[in-house]
């Protein structure tokens, strides 16, 4: 009993002397956005190292860390009104504030959370939010409406939503999906397994050297750019109604190439092959090397160039 | 209590076996604690056993657009409830997504007449095998394959299409019932994002009334109102949290 009460005593400490930690360090940025007014808010609670947190923010911005303890520190400049709480276990937790009075309230705060690294963590903010993620290695899933959402580092899954915020991700998720409507979405990395899907915001992918196992990129109107390789045997769908396709593969890509367009033009400068006019479409179909990758480009009128980095 | 639950497409993920060893993990155990999710997964299981039971090609009956029609109207005559004095409001809201719901139909029931449903299907119906037609020769068989195959994929699509408007007029009214609790900024996204969408809809539609067999064109019509349900759904949910 003793021992336990010791144990829960250091706990305690540790959350206390963490929090502090934390407020610290953070008091001159969160100083610096002195665009939000309203009064500090803060706390900690226990939270299992691969444990599930859920944070809201109705209007405003949340950072995200991740670090090596097993617990969550809270810091934060509130709206007036607004009130930070907490619900649930160590298990799967839940953090936010939120407007008693008012739950639409639309005035911003600004939040930043210290998570476990390998917890799930699901944020959750409306309009003119910005999202910073970094060093959270478990799964994130990010939803905002308008703003920003950035990620720095490659959590195990990543799903991002939003519908009118630009989405840049650095770094290479397992798994991800990334959803704007008229967002710009930016990825600097090479996940195995990757979505992106925009109505008319442009989508960018540098995935440097490293392989994608399983990429598809879509929009309507956004013009969509990809600079990389997929992998060996992998698949890279790239789909448009009027945006624009430009791919830049990397010198060493072996990959079985098929593009249709009904109404673009077709650019090839990978190899000799020119796109064949049928009765309905243009089709360009080859081989780079020795083919085994599949890169798939279908767009209705958007122009298709492909090209070596 | 779970209250966030797994998309559709993750599931199906999961059902074909593509997720991550993590992914897969998580999502098991997501779907042991989640009645909710569990319903679905099954849904979806049913769902795709009944496509991977359905023929793969479906001879369509000569009446095949009456009956379409007949089913159009029958939606087109949705009863909307008059005001009777002072609306409360969730009346007013319920009257007014019953409303869209029955413009919407019969928006999509003009579409479908204007831009060439019917024509579509009178088109796939009179492209028969030129062996039905009596025409024995055997220069025709590759046309023939050719014309039954994108009759079949013509077919397909036009009653897809029908759900497709269907779906996404019921989240449209979905939608219009929670105009009142969204930022106007973010109405207007949705709203210019949806004109987006269906402007590229009516575009390639005016292309496949031209060139009904074009199997790429009608790929690009599916995933294109695959793309208007994902945006109207993410926009009903926009409201959804806690």
């Amino acid at each position: 009993m003793s021992v336990s009460a010791s144990a829960a005593r250091r706990r305690t400490i540790a959350l206390v002397g963490a929090f502090a930690a934390l407020a610290l360090s953070s008091a001159p940025a969160l100083a610096q956005r002195a665009e939000v007014k309203g009064y500090p808010v803060g706390g900690g609670r226990a939270l299992d190292a691969d444990g599930s947190l859920r944070i809201f923010v109705l209007n405003g911005s949340v950072r995200v860390t991740g670090w090596s303890r097993d617990s969550i520190a809270v810091v934060g400049v509130a709206a007036p009104g607004q009130q930070l709480f907490f619900g649930g276990t160590r298990r799967a937790m839940k953090v936010g504030l939120w407007d008693r009075s008012d739950p639409s309230a639309q005035l911003p705060s600004r939040v930043e959370v210290r998570v476990p690294a390998g917890s799930r963590v699901w944020v959750k903010t409306g309009y003119e939010a910005e999202v910073d993620v970094s060093g959270v290695t478990g799964g994130l899933d990010l939803n905002i409406v308008g703003g920003r959402v950035h990620v720095v580092g490659s959590p195990r899954e990543l799903n991002v939503e939003a519908m009118d915020g630009d989405v840049e991700i650095e770094g290479s998720p397992a798994w991800l999906r990334a959803k704007s409507a008229t967002g710009r979405v930016t990825l600097h990395g090479a996940p195995e397994d990757v979505g992106v899907s925009t109505v008319s915001g442009a989508i960018v992918v540098d995935a440097g050297r490293g392989p994608v196992a399983r990429g598809r990129f879509e929009s309507v109107t956004g013009d969509v750019r990809f600079t990389g390789a997929p992998a060996r045997g992998g698949t890279l769908d790239f789909d448009t109604h009027s945006g624009a396709v430009d791919i830049r593969l990397a010198a060493t890509v072996d990959a079985d190439v098929d593009v249709t367009t009904v109404a673009g033009t077709v650019d090839n400068a990978l190899s000799a092959a020119r796109p064949a006019a049928d009765m309905r479409n243009q089709r360009l179909t080859f081989t780079i090397g020795d083919g085994g990758a599949r890169i798939g480009v279908r767009t209705f009128k958007g122009a298709v160039r492909l090209r070596r980095e | 209590m779970t209250t966030t639950h797994i998309s559709v497409e993750i599931l199906g993920d999961y059902l074909d076996g593509v997720l991550s060893d993590g992914a897969r993990r998580d999502v098991a155990a997501h779907l042991a604690a989640c009645a909710e999710c569990g319903r679905r997964l099954e849904a979806l299981e049913r769902l795709r056993a009944h496509a991977a039971a359905a023929p793969r090609a479906i001879a369509p009956p000569d009446d095949l657009w009456p009956a379409i029609r007949a089913a159009i109207a029958e939606r087109k005559t949705v009863a909307v409830p008059r005001a009777a004095g002072a609306w409360r409001r969730p009346a007013a809201l319920a009257a007014a997504a019953l409303l869209i719901a029955a413009v919407s139909s019969l928006a999509t029931w003009r579409i479908a007449r204007t831009r060439g449903g019917a024509e579509l299907v009178a088109t796939a119906a009179s492209s028969r095998p030129a062996s039905a037609r009596g025409d024995t020769s055997r220069d025709t068989n590759s046309k023939t394959n050719r014309d039954t195959s994108g009759r079949s994929a013509l077919l397909r699509y036009v009653t897809l299409e029908r759900d497709y408007d269907r779906t996404a007029a019921e989240l449209r009214a979905t939608l219009e019932a929670q105009r009142a609790t969204l930022a106007p900024a973010t109405v207007a996204t949705v709203e210019r994002s949806l004109r987006t969408i269906d402007d590229a809809i009516a575009e390639a539609r005016a292309a496949l009334d031209r060139d009904p067999g074009n199997q790429a064109l009608l790929q690009m019509l599916t995933a294109t109102h695959e793309q208007r349900l994902d945006l109207l759904r993410r926009a009903t949910h926009i409201q959804s949290g806690a």
